[in-house]
């Protein structure tokens, strides 16, 4: 997910500063990419220049689950992604670098949120390990 | 149905295509237009006519069963053509169409959403036409001998109605002519001259030219005059003060211009007030007026000339 962030600002730099379409820009992004996240890129800049009038966020959809092996993505991301992707595109310079705005900033609370709970299950696993302890230490006794 | 049609049903949605592909494997290139209006019939115009597209594919000339279309057709198909990057594309919508590959020309209509005075999109569309544009090797050959001298270019202003034909004479005018080793340059403000797509022109625009696009006329001209060294210009579609502006810099340069304007005669184009000063003096020599004889693939453009004084 890092990975899709740092994307994130490089699209913005492509749709404010160079006016690309998505088209290109993902081209753009799949090359610098380094990831499994290529693929994704790759397969939306190909569709969307080959039948520019699919619905973007199908071809997302079909991407996301075409790729899903390698991208490693939990429920919350994909949808986190799939919103986005709805957006995509739609609107003025403006209305794109909120949409990647909104986007980032909900895939950061999701990361928080999740290293929380990993904090929170380490926690009660740790928790549970010492009073498994006791309890054997009781039962030996 | 040939590529530039299989091209165009790319920018529309499934059903659509697969509707309107059904259609054009009867109708073949008679096609010249495609008018998609919310909640209306779907219509093709042909050289016979205006037909009505029914749900199966076939047409009809009455609209009665004809397929409507639905709001989201024409959504979605308006992204389509902004190759679903509408930011990308706000200087065109300002003006009212796009240029899709292939140099098909799409005009768009409906409620403006306006800032600073100035049109930034459109947020309900309510029409999208798509002009089918159409590459005819040999189109101006009734045209090039009146413009191009055993010794020079005359300075040519050409006139036709909406769609009569005056950027495929232009096209076929720089192919010609630059064939001949003529130095051209091309500025075509809009892509549809010759359609450079990833740096290629898409239409035979020949070997001694020079495409600048997407450029404003008046910085291309400039441009072009001062970077490539051309013998001719041109540049299609005189339409406002700036773009006679942009002409009256090249005369007197050396450079010839050949350019058009809409009309229906010389003396209509020859009273427009911001054409006016472009007559006479250094400008244009004369004014060619098209008019096309015959129908589909043996259709003639034939060109009238006026000489100006």
């Amino acid at each position: 997910m890092a990975e899709f962030q740092r994307a994130l600002t490089e699209l913005e730099y492509s749709i404010e500063f160079m006016g690309m379409t998505i088209g290109d820009a993902l081209m753009i992004l799949a090359k610098n990419s380094e990831t499994e996240l290529e693929s994704v890129f790759l397969y939306v800049s190909e569709r969307l220049k080959s039948s520019p009038g699919s619905d973007m966020q199908k071809i997302w959809q079909r991407a996301l689950s075409k790729y899903s092996e390698g991208l490693a993505l939990k429920k919350d991301d994909v949808e986190i992604i799939l919103d986005f992707s709805k957006n995509l595109g739609t609107g003025n310079r403006e209305k794109e670098k909120n949409n990647i705005k909104v986007t980032s900033m909900r895939l950061r609370i999701a990361e928080d949120e999740a290293r929380a709970e990993l904090e929170r299950n380490s926690k009660m696993y740790r928790g549970l390990g010492f009073l498994s302890g006791i309890f054997v230490v009781i039962v030996l006794m | 149905m040939n590529n530039r049609l299989a091209e165009i049903l790319n920018y529309m949605p499934e059903h659509l295509k697969r509707m309107l592909s059904r259609t054009f494997s009867v109708t073949g290139d008679s096609v010249q237009e495609i008018r998609i209006r919310n909640s209306l019939p779907l219509i093709i115009g042909t050289q016979n006519g205006s037909f009505a597209v029914l749900p199966d594919g076939k047409i009809s000339p009455a609209v009665g069963g004809a397929y409507i279309v639905e709001t989201s057709d024409i959504q979605r198909t308006f992204r389509a053509i902004c190759e679903n990057s509408i930011y990308a594309f706000s200087e065109d919508i300002r003006q009212g169409f796009v240029t899709i590959r292939g140099g098909h020309r799409v005009g768009i209509t409906g409620r403006a959403s306006m800032y600073d005075g100035k049109i930034e999109t459109f947020r309900e569309i309510s029409s999208i036409s798509i002009r089918i544009a159409k590459e005819i090797i040999g189109a101006a050959n009734d045209i090039v001998d009146k413009v191009l001298m055993p010794d020079k270019i005359l300075n040519t202003l050409i006139v036709a109605p909406p769609m009569g034909g005056k950027t495929t004479v232009l096209r076929d005018l720089a192919r010609q002519i630059s064939n001949q080793g003529i130095k051209t340059a091309i500025v075509d403000e809009r892509g549809e001259i010759a359609s450079v797509f990833h740096g290629v022109p898409q239409n035979n625009v020949g070997v001694q030219t020079d495409v600048i696009e997407n450029v404003p006329k008046a910085e291309g001209t400039v441009m072009l005059l001062r970077t490539m060294s051309p013998q001719l210009i041109i540049t299609d579609e005189i339409a406002t003060k700036a773009d006679s502006d942009a002409l009256m810099q090249c005369f007197g340069t050396g450079v010839s211009v050949v350019a058009s304007t809409h009309g229906t005669s010389a003396e209509e184009v020859m009273n427009r007030e911001f054409l006016k000063p472009l007559f006479g003096g250094m400008g244009f020599k004369q004014i060619i007026v098209l008019t096309k004889e015959g129908k589909g693939l043996n259709t003639l453009i034939l060109g009238k000339a006026t000489v100006i004084e």
